[in-house]
């Protein structure tokens, strides 16, 4: 109840502001034209469409969940919001619940969006004579691992806001964070484990959203999304409920 | 009854709150005075748990189920703030939001029921003379206006603890006077605090007062008259009595 309340608050908010619909016609415009790149491009190769969507679609991802997350509790501080946020009877973890809802809803909205913009224009761009095959299945595989990767991305992003004075730098420190974070972790634990891949991960969640969207399901990167935003999210309620004893909501 | 106990939080060597005890009554008007910067604001943000105290404790004493007494301390967290309003030195507000909608908003995050919010919310917009301006976005609104909308989100759950930090600052004399009428309807019920700089409101505001210096309260149980007195600076009392 307190939790859907939130989502709701904070979401319509975020749509007003210069957070919300700009930077998702932003994305959508960076990933349509990456796409259609990438479409062109695949000529007489054994790429996937739904593959080369996944992979177009991830880049927007991390940009748009770091604007989102760029308004999070930066602004509330920045207004003086934070101290009211902390007299009210509502636990940290449905503060920061709402605040990651409403970013990860606005990438879902990106999502759809680039759902669409694929089934309006990929059989224009496509060269007649590519050998390549659309599969619903592969789609659905893709959707569903950019949606545990934004989900990731906007827990980083609403960490980061907890620390932040300024949106700008919050956008900064997220994007950063979104980017380098996760190739850092999977490096970090490869080598840990001694893994048999030791390259460098450059973009290790997008090529699970190709890899998925190709067929292939990495479960071990998917659990890792889910486990690390988790962790991200219930670290976050302790900062929160930390800022209140530290008195440093200003 | 809330009782505070030897609380004590400070950001560094005598800025903050130092070693503060007192004990209230429901029904009491506490103005908080002393001059900037003395710990106002930091112990009313303790006393609404809007901050945790590094030592001492705050306690709320209420009639529980069958006449026995129910004790909740500041840093228990959602059951004492239950019983809180506050309205802090800022008065922030999500400005794009109607006047009606971001009570509603702000009443069921302090748990009023579907059913109550109703009663609840026409109660507060007119308690605090709001009707007029219930459908306008509070970004629209004068300042008088909003400090009235903070009032009445803290006064929308009806709580036990009133908290207002500054009310009066930066509105007019006729909002004030209003406001000041508001806050004595609703001390009856409440253990209310207050913290200001202008004395005329404050005297016709509070029943007792406690002064504050350098992080500790160093009067308490100040009526009015010795009150004002302390407060007002030695080189102008001096010129008043030339």
């Amino acid at each position: 109840m307190i939790f859907m309340t939130l989502l709701k608050r904070e979401f319509a908010q975020l749509l007003r502001s210069g957070h919300g619909i700009i930077p998702v016609f932003l994305s959508l415009a960076g990933a349509t034209i990456l796409w259609l790149r990438f479409l062109m491009k695949a000529e007489g190769t054994a790429e996937t469409i739904p593959a080369l969507w996944g992979l177009a679609t991830a880049f927007g991802l991390p940009f748009l969940a770091a604007v989102a997350a760029s308004r999070g509790f930066t602004q509330d501080r920045e207004t003086g919001m934070m101290r009211l946020m902390f007299s009210t009877p509502v636990r940290a973890r449905w503060w920061v619940a709402g605040k990651v809802g409403a970013a990860w809803s606005l990438c879902l909205i990106y999502l759809v969006g680039m759902g669409i913009t694929c089934h309006l224009f990929f059989r224009w761009f496509l060269p007649e004579d590519a050998q390549v095959f659309v599969s619903t299945t592969g789609f659905l595989l893709a959707v569903a691992a950019l949606i545990l990767q934004a989900l990731l991305w906007c827990s980083i992003g609403t960490f980061v806001s907890l620390f932040s004075r300024s949106s700008a730098s919050t956008f900064l420190f997220s994007l950063v964070s979104c980017l380098f974070g996760p190739p850092i972790v999977i490096l970090a634990f490869s080598y840990w484990t001694g893994g048999q891949n030791m390259q460098w991960p450059w973009i290790p969640l997008q090529t699970m959203v190709y890899d998925c969207a190709s067929g292939f399901i990495d479960m071990r990167l998917a659990v890792g999304c889910v486990t690390v935003s988790a962790v991200l999210i219930y670290a976050s309620g302790i900062v929160f409920d930390a800022l209140r004893v530290c008195a440093t909501e200003r | 009854m809330l009782q505070l106990d030897n609380v004590t939080f400070l950001y560094a060597p005598n800025r903050g709150v130092q070693e503060v005890s007192l004990n209230v009554e429901a029904g009491e008007v506490i103005g908080v005075v002393g001059g900037n910067g003395v710990g106002k604001s930091t112990l009313l943000g303790l006393i609404a748990s809007a901050l945790v105290p590094q030592s001492g404790t705050i306690t709320l004493s209420l009639d529980g189920m069958g006449g026995r007494l129910r004790r909740l301390k500041s840093n228990d967290g959602i059951g004492y703030r239950r019983h809180v309003g506050y309205l802090t030195e800022s008065a922030p507000a999500y400005g794009e939001l109607s006047v009606e909608r971001y009570l509603g908003f702000r009443a069921r995050l302090h748990g009023v029921g579907m059913f109550r919010l109703r009663r609840r919310l026409n109660d507060a917009l007119m308690r605090c003379g709001l009707n007029p301006v219930r459908k306008e976005a509070i970004a629209a609104l004068s300042l008088g206006w909003q400090r009235r909308v903070a009032l009445a989100e803290a006064l929308i759950s009806a709580p036990p603890i009133l908290v207002l930090d500054d009310p009066f600052a930066g509105i007019d004399a006729t909002q004030r006077q209003a406001m000041a009428e508001i806050i004595q309807d609703v001390a009856s019920r409440s253990h209310v605090f207050i913290s200001g700089h202008d004395p005329a409101l404050l005297k016709a505001c509070c029943t007792r007062f406690i002064l504050m210096e350098q992080s500790e309260v160093v009067a308490d149980n100040l009526d009015a008259e010795t009150a004002m007195a302390r407060l007002t600076p030695k080189h102008v009392k001096k010129e008043a009595d030339e």
